[in-house]
């Protein structure tokens, strides 16, 4: 399974996911599902791996990146439904495999945007409100965006919403995990994935920030203690 | 899983006299708190050493290189508890479990540690 977010922040666009395609006994983390369509687009996916990948890689070059995000959104549902059809015409669409993709990028006039577009819903494209995208497994990362995501954070900060809501989704559903993926641009700066180092980074800080308040339910005992120090003792199972 | 009683310290301000009181050379591990408008006490920092005593002397002295814990010290009341334990496996436990329990600001990182070896933490 998958986590992939987008985040509209107020000078660019933030796009990341985890790494891992699980299965029922098995699990592997290097799973790409950010792609770049060109400087100022890009899509993320979630659903089968191998599949999206093919996918990206058949129509990806018939784009027409003239007409801006929602332009794109247009031409990928219609080139993402004939090939879903054509792929799988020997399927009925319910038993199907599955493949959403979020699309970000800027529309003619500079304003950026998010669509989120499914294989189970003819790709017809949805256009975020919130400023935000989740798909996967969507249900902690949109309680985390709720509470912390505003317009004016900068492309920074929302690089590490992004990375937080997908490590605290990992910490609770195994099948999301793996290395962060991380892409940022805007309608000026080009498509730049972040170096492993630089993820490290905003991972060592998202631990500071996970849970950073549990700490506020667990005070100190005052009456707790003793007057006088003991070395420690080892107990004996069942005492 | 191994399992380990320690005894906890009384809660005691956090100044130099009493810091003097721990014994000489006492192993151990430690945690800070502070005393919060709300009228809790809140850990901020926890650790461990060979020298409990010569180890939170550092943390109140200006030499003190972790700014927030220093920043805790000169703008609120704060606090220290300590127990005993020599072995540095079950020292690296209970500094584990403590900062998982209250993940303490002043913390720079996980301390890493066993987490086959459970402790009580008061």
């Amino acid at each position: 399974m998958t986590l992939t977010i987008c985040i509209i922040a107020k000078d660019g666009i933030v796009l990341a996911s985890d790494s891992r395609e699980s299965a029922t006994l098995t699990a592997n983390d290097t799973v790409k599902k950010i792609f770049k369509l060109d400087d100022h687009n890009a899509m993320g996916i979630a659903g089968d791996g191998r599949l999206a990948g093919h996918f990206f890689d058949v129509i990806s070059p018939q784009l027409n990146f003239r007409g801006g995000v929602s332009n794109l959104a247009e031409q990928l549902r219609k080139l993402g439904k004939a090939t879903f059809n054509d792929f799988f015409s020997h399927l009925e669409p319910d038993k199907r495999p599955s493949l959403t993709i979020l699309l970000s990028g800027y529309t003619p006039e500079n304003t950026p945007a998010v669509y989120q577009l499914s294989s189970n819903d003819n790709f017809v494209p949805r256009k975020s409100v919130t400023g935000f995208d989740c798909i996967g497994i969507p249900i902690i990362a949109e309680y985390i965006m709720n509470r912390v995501y505003e317009p004016e954070v900068s492309y920074i900060h929302a690089a590490e919403m992004a990375a937080f809501c997908i490590k605290e989704t990992g910490s609770q559903d195994r099948r999301v995990g793996g290395p962060t993926q991380i892409a940022t641009f805007s309608n000026t700066k080009a498509y730049a994935e972040l170096t492993a180092e630089e993820v490290s980074r905003i991972e060592e800080k998202c631990e500071k920030i996970g849970l950073a308040q549990k700490g506020n339910f667990y005070p100190e005992e005052v009456e707790s203690g003793s007057t006088t120090t003991k070395e420690a003792e080892k107990e004996e199972i069942g005492s | 899983m191994e399992s380990w009683k320690l005894t906890w310290t009384k809660l005691t301000q956090l100044d130099q006299s009493n810091v003097q009181n721990i014994p000489d050379s006492t192993p151990g591990v430690y945690r800070l708190s502070y005393l919060s408008e709300d009228g809790n006490r809140y850990v901020f920092y926890v650790g461990q050493a060979d020298d409990l005593r010569g180890r939170i002397l550092q943390h109140i002295q200006d030499s003190e290189e972790n700014t927030c814990i220093k920043t805790y010290f000169v703008s609120k009341p704060c606090f220290f508890r300590y127990a005993k334990a020599t072995s540095p496996d079950v020292r690296d436990a209970a500094e584990k479990q403590m900062y998982k329990r209250y993940k303490p600001r002043c913390n720079e990182r996980d301390p890493g540690g066993r987490e086959d070896i459970e402790v009580n933490l008061t």
